[in-house]
């Protein structure tokens, strides 16, 4: 069964968390369509969290089309994400792991190359201010 | 147990106060708390949480003002049954074994789940023939929540529950009664002069402070409302007037802000960021921090609390 | 409810009948032995046979056993118990450890919570007291006998015997329990409460044991000493005497004393009845007649049962509406 963790001091809120986890777990190919998506009770009673959040999150999902709830039965994964294929998952993977023996070589410890990659995603994908 | 309050509201008050003696523990409290929520009770130590709770529990009978949860007073025969409490100290009868805890729960309780009671016990390896008085501060909170569960309360009220807790008696001890809520839809209130690890577990918050109550609304919603702002300080008036201050701290190079925000922030010269829910009730508790320039109050509190 | 109350208050319930056990016990033992010497020394089949003089027979188990012993008049303070601890820890140790927080949030009122406790102690109440009561009247039965005869003066209207016969023991107990669970209730602390307890228990029981005995306006008997009996009828409570030389003149207790009285070993003296009448003395005694047994019994115990009545009823009260 599908696990998710929480990680409280990224700063992304809590049912966010849930959805990106569940999006990439689509992408690697964790979870395949068909698949149950743990109840909001066992993933509840595993990270103490409020349940309406699990359902807020799993409400989002299913509002994107990737999963669907059936009453009684549980929350099952319904799509695949329409997104790259493995082969440019592959290809982008390796071209990070090659930028990162350089910074390696070059001095940079895992905080530094974290920062970096921090900064550049939000630079690029910042939501725009309220 | 009819009426149109029944079905949305679990506690009402109305201008709620309590007073010993000269001082007043709780005082113009009007509450309309929504069911099938975990609720947060927050605010410093004397601030009237655990005088609210008694009072909505039964325990305690009020100065002032009326309480009334599903529709009846809290000692009314039909709420009796739907109501739990957990006290600070988890009272249990020291020579009572869990064991007996247990069965009292069944003696006293006319919907019982002794099954259930069990299984969670079990799950711990808390001894079921451990008398209740040699039991660890965990294990006592463990007892004590499962015989309050026991009876398949639609209220659950708990005060400080998990204050003196180890880590991971704390996190137990939310996992047990989260799956509950999860499982049944039970309605709880959860009162703490501490945010971290409860945070995750509400999804309401009322703000008690001095004795009122300052904040009552989803935590969805304050988390939407509320932004901390930086930027100039000559263009602090123009927040002021189009938004609520929460709280500000203003000198000549700079001005912070916490505000209830009105509308959205177009210029460009604020820097805005979602507050967190520990600013946020931090500043609500606090008062106005002092600066070079006029500081302006402490503008979002009361009107805005009492819904 | 029930079931919880004995989970709860088992202890005490059997502690308690341990305490009445053990005192039957002793009463069993030391009253059977008494039943057998006076069958064995002829004792009582002499009484039975009524006309005979058993005087001598009477004093030979007087000498031998001696009156009420000591110790009853302990046991006649065991009422006392069941406040202390019955009554005071009942509603207080609720409030002073907290689980009056558990045990008023189940499903269960407060008003029942605190009757079923009520009614189940009153019921061991109603239990205890009547096994002492009979028990004891088992113990005095040679007693009451032999002072029918007119032999000595030892009969359940005095204290310790009052206290221990009848409904006393009922009324006492109903009582003592009663101002422990008040004091409880309103003071909210075990040991002050049972101090209070101790100090309401003894400054209502005390003085009234004393003035039980006006209750009906005592008989008055007045005449001269002659052997065999005194002017008192058996079975008797004397309240008061007065004594009169044969001219009329009033004398104290002591002048008797000194004009017939022998000592006896220590500070007693052994006063001859017959030479009191020959001197010509006169006494007129303000009595209870033993007939009166019943009714002053009854008001007795009334009085102190009301009184328990309307303690229970404040503490329940009080214990319903206040008590935060």
């Amino acid at each position: 069964m599908f696990e998710f963790q929480l990680d409280p001091t990224s700063g992304v809120a809590t049912y966010l968390q849930l959805v990106q986890q569940v999006r990439q777990a689509l992408r690697i190919g964790i979870l395949r369509p068909g698949d149950q998506l743990p109840t909001a009770r066992e993933v509840v009673a595993k990270l103490a969290i409020n349940p309406n959040t699990v359902l807020k999150a799993y409400r989002d999902l299913e509002r994107e089309q990737l999963v669907v709830a059936r009453p009684g039965q549980g929350t099952f994964v319904s799509h695949t994400l329409d997104g790259p294929d493995p082969a440019t998952f592959a290809r982008f993977t390796a071209q990070l792991s090659r930028w990162m023996s350089a910074a390696q070589a070059a001095g940079l410890g895992p905080e530094d190359i974290e920062a970096i990659y921090r900064t550049a995603v939000r630079d690029r994908f910042a939501e725009g201010v309220a | 147990m009819s009426g149109p309050d029944d079905a949305t509201l679990t506690i009402e008050t109305t201008l709620l106060g309590r007073r010993y003696g000269r001082r007043w523990a709780l005082r113009d409290c009007s509450l309309s708390l929504p069911r099938g929520h975990v609720i947060g009770l927050v605010g410093p130590n004397g601030a009237g949480k655990t005088t609210l709770l008694h009072i909505v529990a039964g325990l305690l009978e009020p100065t002032t003002g009326q309480v009334s949860v599903f529709g009846t007073r809290p000692r009314d025969p039909r709420a009796l049954a739907r109501i739990g409490f957990v006290a600070q100290d988890k009272p249990l009868y020291g020579r009572f074994t869990v064991a007996d805890m247990l069965r009292m729960g069944g003696w006293l309780n006319p919907r019982w789940d002794r099954a259930s009671a069990l299984a969670r016990l079990a799950g711990l390896d808390i001894p079921l023939d451990q008398r209740c008085g040699s039991l660890s501060g965990g294990q006592r909170a463990q007892v004590a929540l499962a015989v309050a569960l026991g009876k398949h309360p639609d209220l659950l009220l708990l005060d400080e529950p998990v204050a003196n807790l180890d880590p991971l008696a704390r996190r137990q001890f939310m996992q047990m009664l989260l799956e509950h809520v999860a499982a049944t839809g039970m309605s709880v209130v959860l009162s703490s002069h501490l945010l971290a690890d409860l945070e995750e577990a509400w999804d309401y918050l009322v703000l008690l402070s001095a004795s009122r109550v300052q904040l009552s609304a989803p935590t969805d919603e304050l988390l939407h409302e509320h932004r901390m702002l930086s930027g100039p300080p000559s263009k602090a008036d123009a927040i002021a007037a189009a938004h609520s201050i929460v709280q500000s701290s203003i000198n000549e190079h700079q001005a912070n802000m916490l505000i209830r925000a009105r509308g959205p922030i177009h210029d460009p010269d604020w820097s805005v960021r979602p507050a967190s829910l520990q600013e946020l009730v931090l500043a609500y508790m606090s008062a106005p921090l002092a600066g070079v320039a006029p500081a302006l109050s402490l503008v979002g509190s009361a009107p805005e609390g009492s819904r | 409810m029930i079931a919880m109350t004995w989970r709860q208050h088992r202890a005490q319930l059997l502690a308690g009948t341990g305490v009445v056990l053990a005192s039957i016990v002793y009463m069993v033992i030391t009253g059977l032995q008494r039943a057998s010497y006076a069958h064995t020394i002829g004792l009582s089949s002499c009484l039975a046979a009524k006309a005979r003089d058993c005087g001598t027979l009477a004093s030979a188990f007087i000498d031998r056993f001696g009156g009420i012993p000591a110790v009853f008049t302990l046991l006649a303070g065991l009422p006392l118990l069941a406040g202390l601890f019955w009554g005071a820890p009942l509603i207080a140790r609720e409030v002073e450890t907290g689980t009056y927080r558990l045990a008023w949030t189940q499903s269960v009122s407060r008003r029942r919570w605190l009757s079923v406790k009520l009614l189940t102690f009153l019921a061991a109440i109603v239990v205890a007291a009547a096994v002492l009561s009979l028990v004891f009247s088992f113990w005095l039965h040679i007693y009451s006998q032999i002072t029918a005869a007119g032999y000595t003066d030892i009969d359940r209207l005095a204290p310790p015997a009052f206290d221990l016969t009848g409904a006393a023991p009922f009324g006492t107990m109903l009582f003592a329990f009663a101002i422990g669970t008040a004091a409880g209730a309103l003071i909210r602390r075990t040991l002050p409460a049972m101090a209070v307890t101790l100090g309401g228990y003894l400054g209502v029981v005390l003085p009234l044991e004393s003035r039980r005995y006006s209750f009906l306006s005592p008989l008055s008997k007045s005449g001269p000493f002659t052997t065999g009996s005194l002017p008192v009828p058996p079975g008797a409570y004397t309240l008061s005497s007065g004594y009169t030389t044969a001219g009329g003149r009033p004398v104290p207790f002591t002048y008797l004393a000194q004009a017939c009285g022998t000592p006896h070993g220590g500070h007693s003296v052994t006063i001859k009845l017959s030479c009191l009448a020959a001197k010509g003395f006169h006494v007129s005694e303000l009595y209870q007649p033993a007939s009166r047994y019943w009714p002053l019994q009854g008001i007795y115990t009334a009085s102190l049962v009301a009184l328990g009545v309307l303690l229970l009823g404040v503490a329940v009260w009080w214990t319903d509406r206040r008590v935060s």
